[in-house]
């Protein structure tokens, strides 16, 4: 077995408390840090968003964080790469690391890309003429040589997206912390980029990458570890790790515990119910979803906003935003219960959403409720019950889209196919459904 | 970067990457931003003295905005390095103490330019020039310290409140009307002691114009030996404080 080459020992991050009410030590010590007294700004004594986290990454091997937005996989990373210091806890990395996590990171504004590669590759161990070498290699590679004389201010985003993975690849450093950040930015040029993965693994690199397609996930790499809460929920074979992750569930958020001290309402209860009112356990594509929230407010809101969104992987992808509707109470106080019910909504199967709500009082600026993720789930079903046949359709519909909608084809020939939520098999939504699905 | 000939090509290249954003990317503008503005400056506010024949007049003035200029640029484009390529220390590429002494040779370079420029008017009017350069170098010597050590906390305090790039400029500003550049030091009169323990910069203009110039006033007793130490207190405290901690403090900022 091959030496370890990225160890993480115990990492845990809180984030700094929110402003407080105590403005006098709060400047004391927002004064205390810029002179160098104290290494914080803020009291690290908010939310946890990385909990406890041990994990190694050997040479020539790749681990693959998966999990919900949020639930502190490039957190882990930024504390990988020495981004982000942690709350306690150590990282030990073998033979210099090199980090793919914001592409802005790293990067003289004035000198060009030429140049900023060979800081790069002067600064992870490499020579000069070594890392000029490297640098043409990698412009090659990430088919930026028109750009590399020019200052990298000047760059677009893909452009500098490119150059920043050209770096981690390309230049001296063995371990390679990867934000899939080419998934959104550059999707073409990433399918090169993960087909370099087994050359960096068998020169010896070792690779911890954190993606939102699974699907990838479960092409590239055998090892995956799934990120809930801040926490490694689970660490082992891909196959195994991704089953358990998209396990069809409903999950609600903790409630807020107590009253924060500057909180104007709180989540008294959260439910989210299936089509004939009862606690939802799963979901399926086509499954009408419904929010129940119950808030508590010390006071008085007139004419309030309410937000409710369901977001996948890559974001948001339906709201109900009473800033569109209109549709606004005239006031809500005390115990306040609101049911949204999304309808029509044919969301694809064996994946991941989750739920978020926010509260803004009649100026539409003045925040009642903070935007929170109040729950999770993961969509039941498969291609097959949804209709796709094929025989790639499973594997790719994981990290495909996450809606479906109707569609046809049309061909010389007239219609050849088409697909309509309506012909789908999964007129199931029960938890004896849960578990054929899982059979 | 462990090899000083590794530090050395990082140095080159991060000192070629800060000249070039303040004097390579826009020359015309950097002639009139460091040249002409200063010079036009000195010009116009020698016109304006009615107190003595235009001859005598603008010589201290130059030679104690030369000193202030190297003030400001070491704030604006030494210390305050550090907040505008923020980026490129994020990801921990080069030590912020490594940028800082290449950000240090932009003010530098331009504090020769000036001197240069002024000799040279000097030398055209047929003025007498002044003594030792030891003294105009100890003067610069403490602008720049103070510079770099006020830019560092700048960038400190920007990183923490960003809108504070907006305020530096007029602190820089007011810092030259409690500085006597457009006035003599003894303009202060009884204030002068006091003024020169407070503000550096007094002793460090004076120091200018002593280096430039014959004509000077003279400096309170230990003024020289308190502007070294504090201006010298002043870098080595922001030093210290890029040795302790990174500068990624925005990720904490959530």
């Amino acid at each position: 077995m091959s030496e370890p080459a990225l160890v993480l020992n115990g990492i845990s991050k809180r984030l700094p408390s929110g402003p407080s009410r105590r403005r006098l030590s709060s400047t004391v010590r927002r004064f205390a840090h810029v002179a160098g007294l104290s290494s914080d700004a803020a009291p690290n004594t908010g939310r946890t968003i990385v909990d406890n986290v041990h994990l190694t990454v050997r040479s020539g091997e790749i681990a693959v964080l998966v999990g919900p937005p949020g639930c502190g996989k490039t957190s882990l990373l930024r504390i990988a790469a020495g981004v982000l210091r942690p709350t306690a806890g150590g990282v030990r990395v073998a033979g210099g690391s090199d980090s793919l996590i914001d592409p802005r990171y790293g990067w003289h504004s004035t000198l060009t890309g030429r140049e900023n590669l060979v800081l790069r590759g002067v600064s992870t161990g490499l020579s000069v003429s070594e890392s000029r070498l490297r640098a043409e290699r990698l412009a090659d590679f990430v088919e930026i040589s028109d750009w590399l004389d020019r200052p990298v201010q000047d760059y677009p985003d893909a452009t500098l997206t490119r150059l920043a993975f050209g770096a981690l690849a390309f230049l001296g450093a063995r371990v390679l912390v990867w934000d899939d950040v080419l998934e959104k930015r550059d999707p073409l040029f990433r399918q090169k980029c993960l087909a370099l993965i087994p050359t960096l693994l068998r020169e010896g690199k070792a690779v911890l990458m954190a993606t939102h397609d699974v699907g990838k996930a479960k092409e590239i790499s055998p090892r995956a570890i799934w990120m809930e809460e801040g926490r490694v929920r689970a660490d082992g074979a891909t196959h195994s790790v991704l089953e358990r992750y998209l396990e069809p569930r409903v999950t609600v958020a903790a409630l807020d515990p107590s009253w924060a001290p500057a909180a104007v309402s709180r989540l008294a209860s959260i439910e989210l119910l299936d089509k004939e009112g009862r606690t939802a356990t799963c979901y399926f594509p086509g499954d009408p979803i419904r929010v129940a929230i119950e808030l508590e407010l010390t006071q008085r809101v007139d004419l309030p906003y309410f937000l409710v969104s369901i977001a996948g992987a890559f974001g948001p992808i339906v709201a109900a935003s009473m800033f569109h509707d209109g549709c606004r109470p005239p006031f809500i106080d005390g115990r306040y219960r609101i049911e949204c019910t999304f309808e029509k909504i044919v969301l694809a199967p064996k994946q991941r959403f989750t739920v978020r709500f926010a509260v803004y009082a009649a100026d539409g600026v003045t925040v009642v409720h903070p935007k929170q993720v109040i729950a999770s789930f993961v969509t039941g079903g498969s291609a097959a019950s949804c209709g796709f046949f094929h025989t790639l359709a499973e594997g790719r519909i994981l990290g495909g889209p996450p809606m479906l909608t109707d569609y046809n084809w049309t061909m010389p020939g007239g219609i050849e196919r088409a697909w309509t939520a309506k012909t789908m098999a999964c007129e199931h939504s029960t938890p004896t459904a849960v578990e054929d699905n899982r059979r | 970067m462990t090899a000083p000939t590794d530090a050395l090509s990082a140095f080159a290249l991060l000192s070629k990457g800060c000249l070039r954003r303040e004097l390579g990317r826009a020359p015309i503008r950097a002639l009139w931003k460091h040249i002409l503005l200063p010079i036009a400056i000195v010009a116009f506010v020698s016109v304006l003295d009615t107190g003595a024949p235009l001859r005598d007049r603008w010589p201290p003035l130059a030679a104690a905005g030369a000193i202030w200029l190297l003030f400001a640029n070491s704030v604006n484009q030494g210390g305050m390095m550090l907040w505008h390529e923020r980026w490129l220390l994020r990801q921990a590429v080069v030590p912020p103490a490594l940028l800082l002494a290449a950000a240090t040779l932009v003010p530098l370079a331009l504090f020769a330019v000036h001197l240069s420029l002024v000799h040279l008017a000097l030398l055209a009017s047929a003025l007498p020039r002044g003594g030792a350069g030891v003294e105009t170098l100890l003067g610069g010597g403490i602008a720049a310290a103070f510079g770099l050590g006020a830019g560092i906390f700048a960038a400190r305090v920007t990183e923490v409140r960003p809108t504070f790039t907006l305020m530096l400029p007029k602190l820089i500003l007011a810092s030259l009307v409690l500085t006597p550049v457009f006035y003599p030091l003894s303009a202060l009169d009884g204030l002068k002691g006091a003024w020169c323990v407070a503000n550096p910069l007094c002793v460090a203009t004076e120091l200018g114009r002593a280096g430039m110039l014959l004509h000077v006033d003279p400096l309170p007793r230990h003024a020289v030996g308190i502007a070294c130490a504090s201006s010298s207190a002043i870098l080595c405290w922001g030093l210290l404080t890029l040795r302790g901690h990174s500068f990624v403090w925005t990720d904490e900022h959530v």
